[in-house]
């Protein structure tokens, strides 16, 4: 088959969750002899989408990635001015349209081009319904197309050009069946196909040899935060809720990793490790006592994916109804809603070691049952079939 | 803590969580933690100095007191959040000097592996480039048979032209001398009918 990709970013460097989860489908169905090719914009930043790669075309394991330019860099305080106004406000689809192109990344050649070559495919497939590119892309394309709208509960969902959006397609794969049930309830997909797929993780090799705490200087117990560090994703939170217990229960200790947007309190117990060798990352996961999950917009967290495929138990924010179903689902993990229940899950945790080893070994198994790189690419090809017939 | 019940063999996370909740529901209230790390502590003006102490100290605490007099500004730094500050601060420089030395280690080691690579790449393109220019010498011999084998294409083609024009040549003479043959056959027999004729008249 011949499948073209549409994303907002691609590339190595680029570890957004729906970019990241993109690239990863795209290459596996590459080695599994698909026909690949990515269409996405010169964009690494999601925030202003300056264009940083060079526009083009090149080969990232097996799959064709064609980039564009974009037209036009967003600026983020007007954008947000926009956003605050338009979700408050009665507004026209005129405004909404406005919307979308600051909200960007606006990439005409980037339309153009599918326009062109759209024969030249079987089907297209589109990550994020939120962007521009994803609601001209899906009119511009009159054949064959589905849409992984890695959606979580926002403001944005609810405005009136999304109903064009998620009437495009003809299939829809989603992250999760909580992500499936919110989008129900604002759009319908009756006598369209629908499958809840998500992304595969891969499971590292078994090192026992513990290096990570040597390397950077931590000892255990600690619970660990991976992905970006900001107050939009629970963090500020996370870190109130952590001083919070640790007034109580000292000795305990919060490794955070990834991209730091946010001021860190310098406490002693609070440890930030920056970016980290995959190899560090899973040999931090694996000795944490837990790994937290904090953010609010979450349709998949392939941060807990990896956590449970090293069998380490997850906490995570109660409010956020994929995450939860992880835990309730695999049995591998605790939410909380509160500081209270914060601490004592975590205290749970701490004391009860048995609880713990269960709790991992049930989401190694869920992660195994249920995602699966085998079982993933045999849900994509499901999909194809279905769109081929 | 003790109070969460829990089934190993059948872990169940709702009943967990709802222990969790019922038990967070009956805790009080706390507020949260100061933004800040520094340590309560008094500002410096607020220290006793030695000399305002009470006249009531003992013999040997007064000595001592006298005695560590010269050190006062170091106890003071020491008892001060500057001291702390500055331990976190070494602690803090510590591990990132660690990262660095981790970092540096990982270019260092990066840098070696890509000269080699480069090494062994130059390598097998020098090879390449010998193998093309074998290459292309074969090629240019190659050619030069070529050449000499359409000039014998030519020359065959004439040749074959020649002959077929020689054999329509034949083929004519061959044609007439037979039309000749006739005649003389015919002539002949003429001659003979003449001679019998002849013979007639004669006898």
């Amino acid at each position: 088959m011949k499948v073209a990709f549409v994303v907002q970013r691609y590339g190595k460097e680029v570890m957004g969750g729906s970019e990241l989860h993109c690239r990863l489908v795209a290459e596996r169905l590459a080695a599994t002899g698909h026909d690949c090719t990515v269409y996405t914009t010169t964009a690494k930043d999601y925030v202003t989408w300056k264009n940083e790669y060079p526009a083009g075309e090149t080969i990232l394991s097996g799959a064709l990635i064609k980039r564009f330019r974009v037209d036009k860099e967003r600026d983020i305080d007007s954008f947000n001015k926009y956003s605050d106004w338009i979700f408050a406000n009665k507004h026209s689809r005129e405004h909404e349209i406005e919307w979308m192109e600051r909200q960007g990344p606006c990439c005409p050649d980037l339309l153009e081009a599918i326009g062109k070559e759209e024969q030249d495919y079987d089907l297209f497939i589109f990550f994020t319904y939120l962007y521009y590119n994803t609601y001209w892309g899906l009119k511009k394309v009159k054949g064959k197309k589905a849409l992984v709208p890695t959606a979580h509960n926002e403001p944005a969902l609810y405005l009136d050009i999304m109903q064009e959006v998620f009437s495009a397609p003809q299939a829809f794969v989603f992250n999760t069946e909580a992500e499936k049930t919110m989008l129900n309830r604002q759009f319908t997909f009756k006598g369209k196909y629908s499958d809840i797929v998500g992304v595969g993780v891969d499971i590292p090799a078994d090192k026992k040899e513990l290096v990570f705490s040597r390397k950077y200087g931590i000892e255990r117990p600690y619970i660990l935060y991976a992905g970006r560090i900001e107050p939009g994703k629970g963090c500020q939170e996370l870190i109130d809720y952590f001083l919070l217990y640790n007034q109580d229960n000292p000795g305990m200790k919060l490794v955070l990793i990834g991209k730091l947007l946010m001021d860190l309190p310098s406490y002693p117990d609070i440890r930030y490790l920056g970016f980290v060798p995959p190899e560090d990352k899973n040999a931090a996961m694996r000795h944490a006592l837990v790994t937290i999950h904090s953010s609010y917009l979450e349709s998949l967290c392939m941060a807990a994916q990896e956590s449970l495929v090293v069998r380490t138990p997850i906490l995570v924010q109660g409010k956020t109804e994929p995450l939860k179903q992880h835990c309730l689902k695999g049995n591998c993990g605790l939410w909380y809603s509160s500081s209270k229940e914060f601490a004592l899950a975590l205290s749970l945790f701490r004391r009860d070691n048995r609880l713990r080893k269960i709790m991992g070994e049930n989401g190694y198994q869920y992660i195994q049952q249920n995602y699966s790189w085998e079982k993933i690419i045999d849900k994509y090809r499901k999909l194809f079939g279905f769109l081929k017939s | 803590m003790t109070d969460i019940k829990i089934d190993y063999d059948n872990i169940d996370v709702p009943d967990i969580m709802k222990q969790i909740q019922a038990k967070a529901a009956s805790l009080p209230k706390k507020p949260l933690p100061p933004k800040k790390t520094e340590p309560p502590s008094k500002p410096a003006s607020q220290l006793p100095e030695p000399e305002q102490l009470p006249m009531v100290l003992p013999k040997w605490r007064r000595i001592l007191l006298k005695l560590m007099k010269p050190f006062s500004p170091l106890i003071k730094l020491l008892i001060l959040p500057v001291h702390h500050d500055l331990m976190q601060t070494v602690h803090n420089l510590y591990h990132v000097n660690k990262r660095l030395d981790y970092f540096n280690t990982k270019i260092e080691q990066s840098l070696i592996k890509l000269s080699g690579e480069l090494y062994s790449t130059s390598e097998r393109l020098d090879l390449k480039i010998d193998m093309v220019n074998e290459r292309q010498d074969q090629i240019s011999l190659r050619l030069e048979d070529l050449d000499k084998t359409m000039e014998y294409v030519k020359t065959l083609h004439s040749l074959c032209h020649n002959i077929v024009v020689e054999l329509t040549k034949l083929k004519i003479e061959e044609e007439r001398t037979k039309v000749k043959i006739r005649i003389m056959e015919k002539d002949f027999e003429f001659l003979n009918r003449k001679e019998r004729a002849l013979e007639k008249k004669a006898f």
